[in-house]
Formats: structure tokens, C-alpha cells, sequence
């Protein structure tokens, strides 16, 4: 086996491993094995290209091949990625039992699909988190793109409010807030949003622009941001059907709720990525 | 989180491979295979079957005895393609002693079946066992 070869095959063992800690808490979630048989068969499918779509953008930033370089690296490093996250969904849920030989090809195929994606994200995300060496420090990176940054804000909110949108909780807690607490929790996430990158001096925090004011950075970025949280949550309950047959009302409610784990979601993602 | 990063230099990252290794290809190469799987599968369920409405049938599997009376096991299979939530099934034994019994399965996919059994005081009579959907809902 030649040395690059083995490199490689380095690479995507921490990736499956990435691909774990990101993913078990979905593959251990009941509603996840539900959703991966009831849900809305053109949302799932529309969804896992997005989330292939979200995967080929994230490898452009972090990337979990050795050589980051070039479209066609980034390229194949995202389905590498999705194959890795397929591959653990898979062994995981047999391993769980959640998997039977007895089930349907489309229930198989469903319980993967809405798994593969979260998986994947792990997969990718296993190269900034544990790669043994690193690349080369942020700083030294001619800084990121505003688009760059609105991508990664929102590739963390969709990960880390897929974590929390399958469960029964968003609807219920939609149930047992009024419109007020509704309104302080938008107000709360924004300024999380705001203070975990720009203020409590986490690792990774953001330098604060050159020459920016308060306004032009919290405009710029953290209610931008949290425009994408509530977008991305909207999607989300949307492709999980709760939206469905339900008053508006109701729909706004569930996505503030869901807006405040994406807007921490996105928050995180710039610490990380 | 990582506490620092060392500070890294452009020297130190020189060792880039030019040509990409072939298990790059490989993974990458099932992956967008197994994608396109995926993808392909879903969208052709979606477009053709998918939406036919929840079909439940019920197979009794067979009377068997059991440390509690007789069980009963029952095999639901949806023919249709949506989920079928919360379906509840009678089984009646059709002889005059009339015992009954009601079993809810929470979710039966569409093109799945699961299993279940019910339990009887008196051993019935499989062949005048009356079997029955309730009813179920949209998950």
C-alpha cells in the first residue's frame, strides 16, 4: 500500500470516528427512525442533496482530504465524506437493532437518508476538530469571504438544530409558551449569537472587523446570522412535516423555538470552523 | 475545544501530494454512487408509490399456548405506501364464547409489516378467528 494511499485511509477512519461522536445522538433518537419512514419521500430527497450541497461547501473550508486544494479535491473529499456518514448510519443502526433484515428496502434506504447527512457533516467537521496536524492557523488565512462566513453560520445551524428539531419537544414547548416568550427568546438568541463570537473571549472567538461599529458588525453578521437560523429552521420543520395542516401562528412559534439551537448552532460553527 | 493551535507556517504545509491518492478516488467514487443511490430511490418512491394511502392486511400467524392462556400472533403488513400511525386491530373469537382482544401497533410503514400477539383465556379457534382494522392516523 503506498504511503498516500495509507495516509488517506488514515483520514477516513478519524473521519468515521468524527462521524460517531457527531452523529450518535441522532442515531440513538427514536423520532429520527420514525421520520426516516414516514417522512415526506421528495422533502427526504430534496434534503439529502441539499445536505450533499452543504457537505461540497463545508470541505471547501475545513476539507478532511490532506491536500485542500482545488474544486475537484473539495468535491471528492464531500462525497468521501457522505460515504463515511452512510457507512457509520448504517453499522450503527443495525448495531441498534433499528435495522432489520425484515424491513422494507424503503425504510432502510429512509432511516439512512435522514441520518447520512448529520453523519457526514461529522465526518467533514473530524478534520477541523481532530486532525493531527493542523492546518495552518486561521489567522494566517486571508480572512474569510462574507459569504464564507454566512455559509458556515449556517451549515452549524443546520446541524445543531437537526440535533434537537425530531424531537416532540419544539411542539410541545410551542404549546406551552405565549407569543411574549416567544419574542424574548428571538431577542435572547440574537444576543448569544452576538456575544458568543464576538465577546466572551472563547477559543477561536472572531477578531472584530477593522474599522467596523457596533451596528455595522451586529447588522452584518449576528442578525444576519439569525436571519439563517430562523430560515434554516423553518426548512427544517418543514422537511420533518410540521408545517403541515398547522396555522401560522403555530409554524412561527415552532421556528423561533427551533431559532434559538440554530442560532447557537451557527454561533458554534464560527468558533469551529 | 482545542486550547491554541501552534503557529504554523506556509514551510510546514509544503508537503502537498500532487497527485491524489487512488483510495481518494475510491471513497469519493462510492460515495457519489451510494448519493446518487439514495437520492435516485427516494425521489422514485416519492413519485410513484409513496402516497398511496396507509393498506393494512392481517395475517394470524397461529394459536399458540402460553403461560397466560393462549396467544394469539398476528402479522400487519401495509400494502399502501404511507405510514400508518397508532393502528388499532380487533381480533374476535368467533365461536360462542366471544372473547376479544385489541392490540395498537404505533407505526406500520408502508410496505412493512410488523408483529404482535394477543393473548385468549380459551384456546380459539384459528380458522373462525374474525380479524379487524379500527382504524389508524397520519404520523
Amino acid at each position: 500500500m503506498n504511503p498516500a494511499n495509507r495516509d488517506y485511509a488514515l483520514e477516513l477512519a478519524r473521519a468515521a470516528g468524527g462521524a460517531i461522536l457527531f452523529a450518535f445522538p441522532l442515531l440513538m433518537t427514536m423520532e429520527m427512525w420514525w421520520l426516516g419512514f414516514h417522512m415526506d419521500r421528495l422533502r427526504l430527497a430534496l434534503f439529502v442533496g441539499l445536505g450533499i450541497l452543504l457537505l461540497v461547501g463545508l470541505s471547501t473550508r475545513v476539507g478532511f482530504g490532506a491536500d485542500t486544494g482545488g474544486w475537484h479535491d473539495d468535491l471528492l473529499d464531500a462525497f468521501s465524506a457522505y460515504l463515511v456518514g452512510v457507512l457509520v448510519s448504517l453499522g450503527l443502526l443495525v448495531l441498534f437493532g433499528v435495522l432489520h433484515p425484515s424491513m422494507s428496502s424503503g425504510e432502510w434506504i429512509g432511516k439512512l437518508a435522514v441520518q447520512s447527512i448529520p453523519a457526514g457533516i461529522g465526518a467533514i467537521l473530524a478534520r477541523a476538530q481532530f486532525a493531527e496536524t493542523p492546518e495552518e492557523g486561521q489567522e494566517d488565512e486571508p480572512p474569510a469571504s462574507y459569504g464564507a462566513e454566512l455559509f458556515v453560520m449556517l451549515a452549524g445551524a443546520v446541524y445543531v438544530a437537526f440535533n434537537v428539531a425530531p424531537t416532540d419537544e419544539i411542539q410541545l414547548i410551542a404549546h406551552l409558551v405565549t407569543p411574549w416568550h416567544a419574542i424574548l427568546l428571538a431577542l435572547v438568541s440574537v444576543l448569544l449569537l452576538h456575544l458568543l463570537v464576538y465577546a466572551l473571549g472563547f477559543a477561536g472567538q472572531e477578531a472584530w472587523p477593522k474599522d467596523t461599529g457596533f451596528f455595522a458588525v451586529f447588522f452584518r453578521f449576528s442578525l444576519a446570522g439569525y436571519g439563517l437560523s430562523l430560515a434554516v429552521s423553518f426548512y427544517i420543520l418543514w422537511t420533518f412535516g410540521r408545517t403541515d395542516l398547522t396555522g401560522l401562528a403555530e409554524v412561527l412559534t415552532m421556528t423561533v423555538i427551533l431559532g434559538f439551537p440554530s442560532a447557537l448552532g451557527a454561533a458554534t460553527a464560527r468558533l469551529i470552523v | 475545544m482545542s486550547s491554541e493551535q501552534p503557529d504554523r507556517n506556509e514551510a510546514d504545509h509544503a508537503k502537498s501530494r500532487p497527485p491524489t491518492p487512488i483510495l481518494e478516488w475510491v471513497a469519493a467514487g462510492l460515495g457519489a454512487a451510494v448519493a446518487i443511490f439514495i437520492v435516485g430511490y427516494l425521489a422514485w418512491d416519492g413519485l410513484t408509490s409513496a402516497d398511496a394511502p396507509a393498506d393494512l392486511v392481517i395475517r394470524v400467524d397461529g394459536v399458540e399456548a402460553a403461560a397466560a392462556g393462549f396467544r394469539v400472533d398476528l402479522t400487519v403488513t401495509n400494502l399502501g405506501g404511507e405510514t400508518a400511525a397508532e393502528a388499532r386491530i380487533a381480533v374476535t373469537a368467533g365461536d360462542g364464547a366471544q372473547e376479544a382482544g385489541e392490540i395498537t401497533f404505533d407505526y406500520v410503514p408502508g410496505h412493512s409489516s410488523r408483529r404482535g400477539s394477543l393473548l385468549f383465556q380459551n384456546r380459539p379457534d384459528p380458522a373462525a378467528l374474525a380479524v379487524r382494522v379500527l382504524g389508524y392516523r397520519e404520523p
